[in-house]
């Protein structure tokens, strides 16, 4: 109990990994309750947990005023079981056939259960925020409706290769902000932030989130040949930051073209790569991640002084400086 | 016959009239004969020069409704049409049922409306406008023979199409999107053979999978009174040709290609041609002077280039409005443009972002037509048939006693509100589904229904936040049908496949709606809605597995026991009562399934809009009810309707146990309603 005490002060070192075992055991004690035939579904996902950002952006923020472990374990559950609810619905959507190098949950368990698994984690979420009670359940609500909203918009602009960068980031505050968003939110809640750091800590989420997602489009190009599926996206229609940026830089229909081709299936991507390196997307999809982490840290100057929002500070940073 | 009336010749002032109608075709008349039965004085200016061709039109069951409550018309000779065959190339044949339509000569029509306006006392200005000044008191109309101009308090803008919902110029209200250009063809035609019975075809030639802005091709072939007749109707957007004669010939290839039985169909009759205008926005309503209706409003289905039913009906939306504010042309307007604006969410619509939305849609008519997943065939109906906008209110509600109606029929409509005003600027078509009946014999079985009976029997009050969670609860319901059964896989062509896409992003984007309604308007129901569907994916889940006790009207039993409960939470009702109204919406749950199962058994449309094989396959139909026609059996249906009248008696036993309030009557009503088709 004294452990509890230290962390309510916000005194102690954060411990990252105790902390993510921690939230794995919350979720875990969630998903038994859904059965022997939907657990196995979604216990891929929650066995074999990503990076963990949002959860961790919860306990951050968190730190930055009083909360009990408990409750700022249970918003990390809410976040990550969101997480996982869109990535079992998002891998149907893209068709993809891996996620975290192992089989997806649709290809290992059929489409059907893999989305009734995505379903599941979101209402598992919404019963965790309901029992955080009213405030917790107002900002996971709003951020549940503005990513499916996101969703649509994101899958609603196949093959539209006149789409314009401030329109694509409009796309991504749908799609990827709002979790980020949220994360930073709950840990707000469950801390009894006072308002204008609230504020400060929602909007340094979400554009933390754009960032985050104009960057992993960056790697997807940069990353292209070196095995992972990064065509895949591109195969769909699905064309990101850099893309994006070089058809707009263009004067020539060549990219376009080749996107555009019924042909294309993304498994060469030289062509590609070539096409967006000349037009010089990568150089101005990062300018544009850079200016979203600007903006992000700008927000944190309404937030008191601390280790909480030095760890906030240091999250952006890596990102922006993260290798390609 | 009847004589237009004549207006004053002898030089004095002219009179003012209440309606000015310019315009003759089928929305002018329409709003005419509404208006004159109302008492109003109304002048039509119509320039009758305007031939017409007499080719044969579809009328959907909204606007066949609307006719036969038309005052004073008389219908001509008329083909029912039944039914809808789907042809997409490259894709199974859909046939879509209980279509409720007919097909009737446009000059016929023209005719009966046009005559049935002048009998009930309209006043005729054989003239063309030419132009509108605004004054203090109304509208001062010039034309170009006659030297008074007409006056009238108001204006209905209805001269916009030739037929064919061709438009005969931008009027100014072009959108940022310009370039796309829409075209229909149409003409009589015949052949030696021909199918003969009341289905008609329709053939759509979708766009290219990865080019936003290539041409689409819908081609119907609608059979006409005089047998063995079709008029084929070629509609095509993104078009750049000029040619008629190629693009009639073109569609009818494609017909030939596509459907049975029209090898040797040949134009019989004048080929009419016209520009579609697709190009409705509230804005284009709300900058009109005046009330713009049909084609003049830019009321044009972009997948069918139907125009004529939202002609008929916006008339006689223009003719309410007026009616209900005769002296004040402004609210008219402003009534209006909420009301149209409100029913025709999604149709119609002109924008950078429609012209996306519009091919997705056509994706989603082409990836779907491979399923009979309830989401999917209930998304493509919302599309073709954008029927039921006067089907918004509930039968069930015709047999409540004055007092409950007066109660639920206005709380159906404000849940319909809060889903429409919820999800249509994103996703118009949801919202046309969600508000959509879905066809003549369409009861529309509402669950905010059962919410409110749910509310009164356990002592609650109707407050405002019950439309507002009425609304959630019905999204909701929408979206967890999305997850139940599978779609097939699709992937023929790059891209995404909109079957599988509208159901996971369509789902997710409803689900998400209703938890921010419900986490916003009923905090405290929003752990019993997590609960809920949680519930539900873990029944289904089992179902799936074949475990053993999770028989298929689980699943059904569980979404329908969610609005019952919704309703006795909101009411803080005590727990043996919540119980009780738990164990009712599960029974109306068990029902909902079985008379699907009858219904889809004796060969009718199901609720679900699905199929037997559909429901057999995704074990969502009861275990023993065989896929195949040959081995379905008399017993089967019994069965089904053995296991219907079963669970009504469980609910009529489950409302014993609630205390005496209104709220009983209405769950009975609903009850009743859920079970009735079993016993037909």
């Amino acid at each position: 109990m004294s452990d509890a005490t230290a962390e309510e002060t916000g005194s102690v070192a954060f411990d990252p990994v105790a902390f993510a075992k921690q939230v794995s055991e919350r979720i875990r004690s969630l998903t038994r309750s859904l059965g022997p035939e939907l657990e196995p579904v979604v216990a891929g996902l929650v066995e074999r947990p990503g990076k963990r950002l949002r959860s961790q952006l919860v306990a951050h923020c968190a730190s930055l005023g009083e909360a009990s472990s408990q409750k700022v374990v249970r918003a990390g559950a809410v976040v990550e079981l969101l997480q996982v609810a869109s990535l079992l619905h998002d891998d149907v959507v893209d068709q993809a056939e891996t996620r975290r190098h192992a089989p997806s949950a649709h290809v290992a368990h059929g489409v059907e259960s893999a989305l009734l698994g995505g379903v599941a984690c979101f209402a598992l979420a919404g019963l965790e925020a309901a029992e955080l009670g009213g405030p917790a359940n107002r900002v996971t609500s709003r951020a549940v409706a503005d990513l499916s909203r996101g969703e649509m918009l994101d899958v609603e602009r196949a093959f539209d290769v006149e789409l314009s960068a401030a329109d694509y980031l409009a796309v991504v505050e749908g799609k990827t902000a709002p979790l980020f968003r949220v994360s930073c939110e709950l840990g707000a809640v469950v801390a009894y932030l006072p308002t204008e750091v609230s504020r400060a800590v929602a909007a340094f989420g979400a554009d933390l989130g754009v960032a985050f997602q104009v960057l992993d489009d960056c790697l997807d190009i940069e990353a292209a040949g070196t095995g992972k599926p990064a065509g895949r996206d591109m195969a769909l229609g699905l064309l990101g930051a850099p893309v994006l940026c070089a058809l707009q830089a263009a004067d020539d229909r060549e990219l376009a073209d080749v996107l555009l081709s019924p042909e294309f299936d993304g498994s060469d991507m030289s062509q590609v790569c070539e096409l967006v390196e000349r037009h010089g997307g990568i150089a101005a999809a990062r300018a544009l991640a850079a200016e979203r982490i600007e903006r992000a840290l700008d927000a944190l100057e309404a937030v008191p002084a601390g280790p909480g929002r030095d760890r906030l500070e240091a999250i952006a940073q890596q990102l922006v400086g993260a290798p390609a | 016959m009847t004589r237009a009336r004549a207006f004053t010749s002898d030089g004095s002032e002219p009179p003012l009239l209440d309606v000015a109608v310019i315009g003759g075709g089928p929305a002018g008349c329409s709003a005419a004969i509404r208006l004159a039965s109302g008492g109003l004085d109304v002048a039509i200016v119509n320039d009758a020069s305007g031939t017409q061709s007499n080719f044969d039109v579809l009328l959907t069951s909204v606007s066949a409704q609307a006719l036969r409550e038309t005052p004073t018309l008389e219908l001509a000779v008329h083909q029912a049409i039944e039914t809808i065959r789907l042809r997409i190339p490259g894709r199974p044949l859909r046939t879509i049922d209980d279509v409720g339509a007919f097909s009737l000569g446009r000059g016929v029509l023209n005719d009966a409306l046009f005559f049935a306006a002048m009998s009930l006392g309209v006043r005729l200005r054989a003239d063309t406008a030419t132009a509108i000044d605004r004054a203090e008191w109304g509208f001062e109309i010039h034309s170009a023979e006659k030297r008074t101009p007409l006056r009238a308090r108001h204006l209905i803008l209805a001269g916009g199409g030739g037929g064919l919902g061709a438009s005969p110029a931008a009027d100014g209200t072009d959108t940022d999107d310009g370039a796309r250009r829409a075209l229909a063809v149409a003409a009589r035609c015949a052949g030696e053979s021909s199918p003969g019975d009341t289905g008609m075809e329709m053939v759509f030639v979708p766009p290219d999978a990865t080019a936003l802005r290539t041409p689409a091709l819908s081609v119907w072939a609608v059979p006409g009174p005089a047998e063995g007749t079709f008029t084929v109707r070629v509609a095509v957007s993104n078009y750049e040709g000029e040619d008629h004669e190629a693009l009639l010939a073109h569609g009818l290839d494609a017909l030939r290609a596509e459907a049975p039985g029209f090898g040797e169909l040949r134009p019989i009759g004048p080929l009419v041609a016209g520009e579609l205008d697709t190009g409705y926005s509230r804005l284009r309503l709300e900058d009109a002077e005046g009330l713009l209706v049909g084609d003049a409003a830019g009321l044009v289905n972009p997948f069918t280039g139907e125009g004529l039913s939202y002609a008929l009906e916006s008339g006689a939306l223009a003719a309410a409005a007026v009616l209900a504010h005769r002296d004040k042309p402004a609210a008219a307007q402003h009534a209006y443009v909420r009301r149209i604006d409100f029913l025709f969410a999604g149709n119609v619509e002109a924008s950078r972002r429609a012209v996306r939305r519009d091919h997705l849609a056509w994706r989603f008519l082409s990836d779907a037509a491979e399923s009979d997943h309830p989401f999917l065939a209930k998304g493509r109906r919302a599309i073709l048939l954008p029927e039921g906008l006067r089907g918004i209110t509930d039968p069930l509600i015709a047999q409540l006693d004055s007092q409950l109606q007066a109660l639920a029929g206005p709380f159906l409509v404000a849940c319909d509100e809060v889903m429409v005003s919820t999800i249509r600027d994103d996703w118009p078509f949801l919202a046309r589904m969600a508000v959509s009946g879905a066809g003549r014999s369409d009861e529309r079985l509402r669950p905010a229904l059962l919410m409110l009976g749910a509310a009164l029997a356990a002592g609650g009050e109707l407050d405002v936040r019950c439309a507002t969670l009425g609304g959630g609860l019905e999204l909701a319901m929408m979206g967890a049908l999305a997850f139940l059964g599978a779609a097939p896989d699709v992937q023929e062509q790059r891209g995404l496949d909109w079957s599988q896409v509208s159901i996971v992003v369509g789902g997710d984007f409803l689900l998400g709606q209703a938890a921010r309604l419900i986490a916003t308007f009923g905090p405290t129901v929003s752990w019993a809605f997590a609960e809920w569907l949680a519930d539900l994916a873990t029944l289904r889940a089992q179902r799936i597995a074949g475990c053993p006790g999770v028989p298929a009207d689980a699943t059904s039993a569980a979404l329908y026991e969610f609005p019952a409960r919704l309703g006795a939470e909101l009411a803080g009702a005590d727990a043996t009562t919540v119980e009780a109204l738990r164990d009712f919406g599960s029974e109306c749950g068990r029902a909902f399934l079985h008379v699907d199962e009858v219904l889809a058994l004796t060969g009718r449309r199901t609720r679900l809009d699905t199929t037997l094989e559909f429901l057999a396959a995704n074990r969502l139909a009861t275990d023993g009810i065989a896929p195949d026609e040959a081995a379905r059996t008399a017993e089967q249906v019994t069965a089904a309707r053995a296991a219907t009248a079963q669970a009504e008696q469980q609910g009529r036993a489950a409302v014993e146990r609630l205390s005496g309030s209104p709220g009983r009557e209405l769950l009975e009503a609903f009850l009743v309603g859920v079970c009735g088709p079993a016993q037909v």
